[in-house]
C-alpha cells in the first residue's frame, strides 16, 4: 500500500487498527511476525467481508432477541437492565459522533456530519424545513448516473449539494439561474421595463427569483404539511406569500395571486394537521391559547375527537399519496409540469380540502375552550351531519364532497356507536371522557328504588346558545318524549328517533345484568358474545350493503353479472392450473375454488384492516338518502337490540321476579279483590265500631289482618301491615270519616318496586279507603235486623195498654214511622248496593282485566311502568276520587254517613226515633239522590263518561221509585 | 459559549460510551473500556461492525492458541488458515 496519497482519514483508521490488534492480541512489538499477520487478517476483514451493511431493523430484531433469550432465562434483572440500557443508548443524544448510531441510518447521519460542519456558515433553515430532506429523492437519481466521488469528511460536498441538488434559493444571495432569453420567460423583466418607463416614481425592488419548478415544490409542501418554508412563510399561525419572490416568466401581481390562493389551502392544511397533532398528543410546538393539547395527557382521551382526526388522517394520508405522485412526476422530467397544471389536477382535492376545513371551524375550531366534552361531541356530530345534509340538496354538484363527509362521519360516530353498543349489550355505560349524550349518576345504585328514574342524565344541548341543561330525570323515556319539542335541534340529531330505545335497552340491560339471572343463560350470553359483531360493524355492513345496492340498479345489473363471470372464468383458469399442477384434473373443484377467492378478495377489498371503506367510489349518498340510510342501517340494529333488551327484562321480571304475581297482590288486598281475606279484616272492624268499643288501636288491627291474610296466602302476610295516620280532627265530623288514616301498606321487593313504587301504594291506599267506606255502609245496612224494630214496636205497643191516651194516639204514626224507616232502609240500600255494584264491577273488575292484557303486551319496563299508572289513574277517576268530581264525591260521602247514622238510629231502638229525624234523613237523602242523578245523568248525556252509565241507571231507577 | 458546547458533547460522549460498557459487560463481550473505545472509533470511521467483532473473536482465539501453544509454526499457520478462511462463525451478539 503506498502510504503517499493516504488521507488523514485513512491514516486515523490505520491507527485504530493498529491499536486494536495490540490490546486484543496483546503483542505490543508491531515489528513482530505475529503482529503483521495479525494487522493483516483484520484489514483483509474488514476489507473483504460478506456481512451486509449493519441495518436498523436487524439490529432492534437482536435487541428484541436477547431481551427476549434473558427472560426465557429469567434473567429478569438483566433483561430489564438490557431493555433500559438499549433504549437509553438508541435515545443518547449524540451531536458529534453520530458515527456511532450508523446502523440507525447511514443517510442521516451523512447529512448530519455534513450540516454539523457548516453550521457556522449561518444557515437560515434547519434541518426539519425539508428543503433540503426532500431534496434527497433527486440527489439519489443522480447518483446512479454521476459517478460521485464524495466521502465523509471531504470538506467541498456542501458545494457539491448546491450544484448537482439544488441552488440554495433560500439565501439572500443566490446568483441568478441561466434561462432563457425569450421574451415568454423575460415576461417579469418586460413588464418591470414597461413601468419603469411609465411610471417616474417607479422603484425597483430587490427580487428573490425562484423557478416554476421551485415554486410548485413548495407548494406541494405546503400542502403536505411542511411549515417552513421560502415562499410561504408562518405568521402567527396564519400562511401569507413571500412579498419579494418572482418568477421570470409572470408578473408580480399575477403570481402572488396564483400563490395567494395556494396558501389559504395551505393555511387550512396547517390548521388541520395542527389539529391531528394536539389530539394525538404529538405536539411539535407550544400551542397557541385556546387549543386543548393543553388538558390532555391526564384526562381520559376523548375517542370522538380521535376518531375525528383518524378520519382527516386517512384523509390525509390519501390527498399525500397524490402529492407524492406529482412530486415524482416532478423529478421524473418526463412530462411538463406547470404550477397551473398541478392546481388543475388538485382541484378536487382542494375543494375537499375546503369542506373539511369550514367542517373543522364550525365543528372543532369555533367551540370555545372549557367547554364540557359531550358538547363538543355532540356539536361535532351535529356539525357533520348537517354539512352532509346541506351538501346533500345541492344535488350532484357535490357529490364528491357528500361522500367524503360522510365518510368523516361515519368514522367520527364510531365511538358514540361504541359507547351504545357496550351500552346497550353489556348494560356497561363506559364513556371516561363524557362525551356520551347521557352519563350515568354514579350516586345512585342499581339496586336502589329510584334506579329506574334517576340513574341517567340526559345532555340536551341547545344549538343556538351552546348551553348546555341539565334535564332533572330526563333519562326516563317519558321524559324525553316530552322535551321533543324544545329540544328538536339540540341532541345528537342522528340518535334523536332512537335515542329513547336507546335508554330503555342500556337501562333494562344494565338492571337485566344486576338481576341474578339463570347461570344457563348467563354463560350461554357469553359465548355467544365473541361471535357478536358490534353495533358499529353491523352498522357499517349494512352501509356497504346499500350502497352496494343502489349500484346494482337495474340497468347495471347485467353487466355487472358479465363481469363476475368474466372474473370467476379467469379465476377458475387459474384455479385449474394450479391443480393441474398437483396432477388434480377436477373442474368442479376449480369453479368451487375460483368462486371461494371471488368472495374471499371481495370481503377483503371491504374489509382490508379493519378500515371503513366507505366505499367513495359509489359516490352515491344523495339527499334524502342519508336520513333513509340511517333508518335503513342503524336504526334497525337499535330497534332489534331494544326489543330483545326489554323482553328479556320483561321476561325475567315477570318469570324470576313475579312481578305479575305481586300486581295481582295489590289488588287483592287494597282493591279487595280477595274477597273473603279482605272480608274477614273489616268486618272485624265493622263489628267493633258496632259494639260501640275502640277499633283504632294498631295491635288489633294488625292481629286482624294477620289473621285474615295468614290463613290464606302465609307468604303475604308478612309483607302486609296497617297504619294509622293521625288525621284533623275537623275532618273527623262525620262517622263516615272514622276510616280515615287507616293505611294498607304491602313492602314490594325490589326490583318489582321500580313499577310499584310508593306513590301507587298511595293511589291503591284512596280507593282501598273508599272501598271500606261502602263496605261499611253496605254492612251496617245489611246487618240491620227488621227484628230490632218489631221487638221495639211490640214495647211500645205494650206500653200503650197502660199508657196514656195519648199515646193511643201516636200510635198511628209510629207504624207509620216504623214503615217509613223501612223504605228508607230500602232506598238507602238500593243505592249503596248499586254504588258498590258500580265501582266493584263495572270499574274495579272490568278495568283490570284490560291492565292484565296491557301488562302481557308491554314491551319495556317503562311501558309497563306507564301502564301500571295509566291503570291506577283510570281507577282513580272512575271511583270519583279527583279533585275536580269531588262534590260528586262529597255526595256519595253525604249519603254514606246517613246510612251510618241511620243503622245508628235504628239500632238504639224505636223509642228514640223522632218524626224530625225521619223528616231530616229522608229529606238529606232525597236531595243527595236527586243531585246526584242529575248530575250523572248529565255527564251520561254528553257521552264523555259510558262507564258511569250504569250507576247513572240504577241510581235513576231507584229515584223514580220514591 | 464553544467551549460549554464542547464540554456538553463530551459529557454526552462520555455517558454513552458508559451505557455502551454496561451493555458490553451485560453480553459478555470480555471488552474493557480501552478496546470499546478503540471498536467504537473504528465502527465511526466505517469498519463494518459484524466484520470487527469477527475479527475482534478470531484475534482472541489466536492468542488464546499462542498461549496454550508457543511453537511459531503451528500458530502461523493457524492464522494463515484464519485470514483464509470465509466463513466465521457468528456466536457473538452483533453490534
Amino acid at each position: 500500500m503506498s502510504q503517499a496519497h493516504w488521507t488523514k482519514f485513512e491514516k486515523e483508521t490505520e491507527e485504530e487498527v493498529k491499536n486494536l490488534v495490540k490490546h486484543i492480541s496483546g503483542i505490543q512489538d508491531e515489528e513482530e511476525q505475529n503482529f503483521q499477520l495479525a494487522l493483516k487478517f483484520t484489514w483483509s476483514n474488514f476489507r473483504f467481508h460478506r456481512f451486509l451493511d449493519a441495518n436498523s431493523h436487524k439490529v432492534q430484531r437482536s435487541v428484541n432477541g436477547i431481551y427476549e433469550k434473558l427472560m426465557v432465562h429469567s434473567d429478569l434483572s438483566k433483561a430489564e437492565s438490557w431493555v433500559r440500557l438499549t433504549e437509553e443508548f438508541l435515545n443518547s443524544p449524540l451531536p458529534n459522533t453520530d458515527g456511532t448510531k450508523v446502523w440507525l441510518d447511514k443517510k442521516h447521519t451523512e447529512w448530519s456530519e455534513e450540516e454539523s460542519e457548516d453550521e457556522d456558515s449561518q444557515q437560515p433553515l434547519s434541518r426539519e424545513d425539508s428543503g433540503i430532506q426532500v431534496d434527497r429523492t433527486p440527489q439519489e437519481d443522480q447518483e446512479k448516473t454521476v459517478p460521485v466521488t464524495w466521502t465523509v469528511g471531504e470538506p467541498d460536498a456542501r458545494s457539491w449539494l448546491e450544484q448537482h441538488v439544488v441552488t440554495p434559493y433560500w439565501q439572500g444571495h443566490t446568483p441568478r439561474f441561466p434561462h432563457s432569453l425569450h421574451l415568454h420567460s423575460n415576461l417579469l423583466n418586460v413588464w418591470d421595463q414597461h413601468v419603469y418607463n411609465t411610471d417616474p416614481l417607479y422603484l425597483p425592488e430587490e427580487k428573490a427569483f425562484v423557478t416554476e419548478t421551485q415554486v410548485i415544490r413548495e407548494t406541494l409542501w405546503l400542502l403536505s404539511g411542511v411549515k417552513k418554508h421560502f415562499i410561504f412563510q408562518h405568521q402567527d399561525g396564519k400562511v401569507v406569500v413571500r412579498n419579494d419572490v418572482v418568477v421570470t416568466h409572470l408578473t408580480n401581481n399575477c403570481l402572488r395571486s396564483v400563490l395567494e390562493h395556494i396558501a389559504v389551502y395551505g393555511q387550512a392544511v396547517f390548521r388541520l394537521q395542527r389539529f391531528i397533532d394536539e389530539v394525538t398528543g404529538y405536539d411539535t410546538e407550544p400551542c397557541p391559547p385556546g387549543s386543548y393539547s393543553s388538558k390532555q395527557g391526564t384526562e381520559p382521551p376523548f375517542r370522538t375527537y380521535q376518531a375525528f382526526v383518524w378520519a382527516l388522517y386517512k384523509y390525509f394520508t390519501s390527498f399525500k399519496q397524490e402529492l407524492t405522485t406529482i412530486e415524482r412526476d416532478l423529478i421524473g422530467k418526463d412530462e411538463t409540469v406547470t404550477l397551473a397544471g398541478v392546481l388543475d389536477r388538485l382541484t378536487p382535492h382542494l375543494a375537499q380540502i375546503k369542506v373539511l376545513h369550514k367542517v373543522f371551524c364550525t365543528g372543532v375550531a369555533e367551540v370555545p375552550p372549557e367547554t364540557p366534552n359531550v358538547v363538543r361531541a355532540s356539536h361535532l356530530l351535529n356539525t357533520l351531519y348537517k354539512a352532509i345534509i346541506e351538501y346533500d340538496s345541492v344535488g350532484e354538484a357535490s357529490q364528491q364532497a357528500v361522500a367524503l363527509l360522510f365518510s368523516l362521519w361515519t368514522e367520527t360516530v364510531r365511538p358514540y356507536l361504541e359507547i351504545v353498543d357496550e351500552w346497550i349489550v353489556h348494560g356497561h355505560l363506559f364513556d371516561p371522557a363524557k362525551e356520551f349524550i347521557i352519563q350515568r349518576n354514579k350516586d345512585v345504585p342499581v339496586n336502589h328504588r329510584d334506579f329506574w328514574y334517576a340513574t341517567y342524565t340526559l345532555y340536551s344541548i341547545s344549538e343556538t346558545v351552546e348551553s348546555e341543561d341539565k334535564l332533572s330525570d330526563a333519562a326516563s323515556g317519558s321524559s324525553t318524549g316530552e322535551q321533543g319539542s324544545k329540544s328538536q335541534l339540540t341532541m345528537v340529531s342522528f340518535l334523536k328517533p332512537v335515542l329513547k330505545q336507546i335508554i330503555m335497552a342500556g337501562k333494562s340491560m344494565q338492571l337485566l345484568k344486576n338481576l341474578d339471572c339463570k347461570e344457563a343463560e348467563q354463560t350461554d350470553g357469553c359465548t355467544r358474545d365473541a361471535e357478536r359483531k358490534s353495533l358499529y360493524t353491523l352498522f357499517l355492513e349494512s352501509v356497504q350493503s346499500r350502497l352496494r345496492c343502489r349500484d346494482d340498479s337495474p340497468v347495471d345489473t347485467v353487466t355487472e353479472q358479465q363481469a363476475t363471470k368474466q372474473s370467476l372464468i379467469k379465476m377458475q383458469s387459474i384455479v385449474a392450473q394450479h391443480l393441474q399442477m398437483d396432477d388434480i384434473h377436477d373442474p368442479l373443484l376449480a369453479i368451487n375454488f375460483a368462486r371461494l377467492y371471488l368472495e374471499q378478495s371481495d370481503f377483503h377489498e371491504r374489509f382490508s384492516g379493519g378500515d371503513v371503506i366507505v366505499d367513495r367510489s359509489s359516490e352515491s349518498v344523495t339527499c334524502q338518502t342519508f336520513e333513509l340510510t340511517l333508518r335503513s342501517c342503524l336504526y334497525p340494529h337499535i330497534q332489534k337490540r331494544y326489543i330483545e333488551c326489554c323482553g328479556n327484562l320483561m321476561t325475567t321480571l315477570k318469570k324470576d321476579y313475579r312481578l305479575l304475581e305481586y300486581l295481582q297482590a295489590m289488588r287483592n288486598y287494597f282493591l279487595l279483590e280477595a274477597g273473603d281475606t279482605m272480608y274477614d279484616f273489616y268486618t272485624a272492624i265493622f263489628d267493633k265500631v258496632l259494639e260501640k268499643e275502640s277499633w283504632q288501636q294498631l295491635a288489633f288491627l294488625n292481629v286482624q289482618l294477620q289473621e285474615a291474610v295468614g290463613q290464606r296466602c302465609p307468604e303475604d302476610s308478612s309483607r302486609l301491615s296497617i297504619f294509622l295516620e293521625t288525621i284533623d280532627p275537623v275532618r273527623k265530623k262525620q262517622p263516615i270519616n272514622n276510616l280515615d288514616g287507616l293505611t294498607l301498606s304491602y313492602k314490594v321487593p325490589w326490583p318489582v318496586d321500580i313499577v310499584v313504587s310508593s306513590e301507587c301504594q298511595r293511589i291503591y291506599n284512596q280507593v282501598f279507603l273508599l272501598l271500606l267506606q261502602i263496605k261499611w255502609a253496605k254492612y251496617s245496612l245489611d246487618t240491620l235486623a227488621f227484628s230490632e224494630v218489631e221487638n221495639a214496636s211490640e214495647d211500645t205497643s205494650a206500653k200503650r195498654l197502660e199508657g196514656t191516651p195519648e199515646e193511643v194516639k201516636a200510635k198511628e204514626p209510629i207504624n207509620q214511622q216504623i214503615h217509613r224507616m223501612f223504605l228508607l232502609r230500602v232506598k238507602l240500600m238500593h243505592f249503596v248496593n248499586s254504588l258498590h255494584n258500580y265501582i266493584v264491577t263495572r270499574i274495579l273488575h272490568s278495568t283490570g282485566l284490560e291492565f292484565q292484557h296491557q301488562v302481557q303486551e308491554a314491551k319495556d319496563l317503562d311501558q309497563l311502568i306507564k301502564i301500571h299508572y295509566r291503570y291506577l289513574s283510570t281507577i282513580h277517576d272512575r271511583c270519583l276520587l279527583r279533585e275536580k268530581v269531588s262534590f260528586v264525591k262529597e255526595a256519595i260521602m253525604k249519603v254514606l254517613n246517613l246510612v251510618l247514622i241511620f243503622s245508628d238510629r235504628w239500632q238504639v231502638g224505636f223509642g228514640a226515633w223522632k218524626i224530625e229525624s225521619i223528616d231530616k234523613m229522608e229529606s238529606d237523602f232525597k236531595n243527595c239522590h236527586m243531585f246526584l242523578v242529575t248530575i250523572l245523568n248529565k255527564a251520561v248525556c254528553r257521552g264523555s263518561f259510558p262507564h258511569l252509565e250504569s250507576l247513572a241507571l240504577s241510581l235513576m231507577a231507584g229515584f223514580e221509585q220514591c | 459559549m464553544a467551549s460549554s458546547a464542547n464540554a456538553n458533547n463530551m459529557n454526552a460522549v462520555r455517558e454513552t460510551m458508559d451505557v455502551l460498557l454496561e451493555i458490553s459487560r451485560l453480553l459478555n463481550t470480555g471488552l474493557d473500556m480501552e478496546s470499546l473505545s478503540i471498536c467504537v472509533r473504528l465502527c465511526e470511521q466505517g469498519i463494518n461492525p459484524e466484520a470487527l467483532s469477527s475479527v475482534i473473536k478470531e484475534l482472541r482465539k489466536a492468542s488464546d492458541s499462542l498461549k496454550v501453544r508457543p511453537c511459531s509454526g503451528d500458530r502461523d499457520r493457524y492464522l494463515q488458515n484464519g485470514v483464509n478462511r470465509d466463513t466465521i462463525e457468528q456466536g457473538c451478539p452483533h453490534f
